[in-house]
């Protein structure tokens, strides 16, 4: 097999395909983890989809360019959709083999995007790397039960191209703000109630180089990103293991729990393309 | 099937390339409006403006005989635990209010119509929701919300950057 003809030997395709099998079987689990909890969050908060809830079809129906607009669609399935994501989610978790994975994954896909209409403005960016994920899983769970590497690579491709995309514009747009530059904005952030921190707070309050500094960790960091697509194996994973314990840090301070688990799911797909980019260019 | 795993490819190739365009934001404005199924994402996190301010909701009621009720907050921040590392669904409607927030203020400042600014959804989705969500006083006919937005924690600062009409109950 050659991928995308640039001379990639034969002998890669049955490594390529034992990577694949044990990133799948990783990202099914965090992808599992994801959806459960992200969920579960969504089920706690079912009043917002009732008829006085902040997400009241009666209101969200008004919204020019919706293609169906159906109250048995958008309304009265949202406790059916929650429901099949749990199970689906349990799948993932606890079901291994590329079959059942897809028919997980399709589940999955199907009713994230369910959500992310009917809640409008209510998914935000760890929902968006998430489906990527889980559209990106689904090719290779695919690829791995039909036996087309190709089609797994893929779903390789998708995901850790876009966690490699999601890290680097993250960096670049920072670099270009002045409000990072210059370490104000995480002043700023942990200020806020919402996404700030007390302790945070009044640490950055106190040392306005301590802020400085750890925005400009934050810009490097996510802007040299894409080279750790070229690092040796134990560099990626202190790489990985960094950005993880970047985005606890995150859960932690701002709150933003979800982030960790969905980022994570990127993480299998782009150690597979590093490794694949490593035997490719014969690097390390 | 090998036919399919080529074309597999050559679409996520399109999707990453489409993706690198989406990230500019002109280009955003005419690509979102193609993504009916909302497959591109905006990877820039926090930047370039860096979210400084707490978004609150405050709505005040108009009483039976003409007099004016105090403001109170329709919209609250639980203080940040160690628990949200693993369990945090609050920060959904706390996120659903603050976009509906800066939607409203987008929308005004695009038209000079009251009319547009209060059939827009983001006007009516925080009206539902202040009408809906928190208690009305005794007398009461009808209801007034705010956006006030604030900085900092110690020594704040404030904005009230919305006011809406009264609405009857």
């Amino acid at each position: 097999m050659d991928y995308l003809h640039l001379g990639i030997p034969p002998i890669l395709n049955s490594l390529y395909a034992q990577d694949t099998v044990v990133a799948l079987r990783a990202t099914a689990i965090l992808i599992g983890a994801w959806c459960l909890l992200s969920t579960l969050e969504w089920v706690n908060n079912i009043e917002m989809f009732g008829a006085n809830g902040l997400l009241s079809w009666r209101i969200l129906s008004l919204r020019p360019g919706l293609i169906v607009r159906s109250d048995v669609f958008w309304d009265r399935s949202v406790t059916w959709i929650l429901i099949t994501r749990v199970i689906a989610a349990i799948a993932l978790l606890f079901v291994p083999g590329a079959g059942s994975e897809c028919i997980a994954l399709v589940a999955i896909i199907a009713t994230s995007w369910f959500l992310a209409v009917r809640t409008w403005l209510g998914t935000d960016g760890s929902d968006q790397i998430a489906q990527i994920a889980c559209i990106g899983a689904l090719l290779i769970a695919t690829g791995v039960f039909f036996k087309q590497p190709k089609l797994s690579f893929a779903g390789s491709l998708l995901v850790g191209g876009q966690l490699t995309l999601a890290y680097f514009f993250g960096g670049i747009t920072k670099l270009l703000s002045a409000e990072w530059r210059h370490g104000r904005a995480l002043v700023g952030i942990m200020g806020t109630h919402s996404f700030g921190h007390a302790l945070g707070a009044r640490i950055f309050a106190r040392s306005s180089l301590l802020a400085l500094i750890l925005c400009w960790l934050v810009i490097l960091c996510e802007t040299l990103f894409p080279l750790a697509l070229f690092a040796p194996p134990v560099i990626l994973l202190l790489t990985l293991a960094t950005l993880l314990l970047f985005h606890i840090s995150h859960a932690y301070m701002m709150g933003l729990n979800t982030f960790v688990w969905a980022f994570a799911t990127a993480y299998p797909s782009f150690i597979v393309l590093s490794r694949l980019t490593a035997r490719t260019l014969n690097l390390h | 099937m090998s036919t399919i795993g080529a074309v597999a490819i050559g679409l996520v190739v399109l999707w990453l390339l489409v993706t690198i365009a989406y990230q500019n934001a002109p280009l955003r404005t005419k690509l979102s409006r193609l993504d009916v199924i909302k497959t591109l994402p905006n990877w820039s996190f926090f930047a370039p403006q860096p979210i400084t301010r707490d978004t609150h909701i405050v709505v005040r009621d108009l009483l039976v005989d003409g007099a004016v009720g105090a403001w109170r907050p329709a919209s609250a921040f639980p203080a940040r635990k160690v628990l949200h590392v693993i369990w945090h669904p609050e920060k959904r409607p706390e996120k659903i209010l603050r976009d509906a927030s800066r939607t409203l203020k987008l929308t005004r400042a695009r038209t000079t119509s009251a009319d547009v600014v209060q059939c827009s959804l983001a006007y009516l989705l925080i009206l539902h929701y202040c009408t809906g969500q928190s208690p009305r006083q005794l007398n009461a006919v009808a209801r007034q919300f705010a956006i006030v937005e604030t900085s900092g924690r110690e020594g704040r600062r404030i904005w009230i950057t919305f006011i809406s009409e009264f609405h009857r109950f």
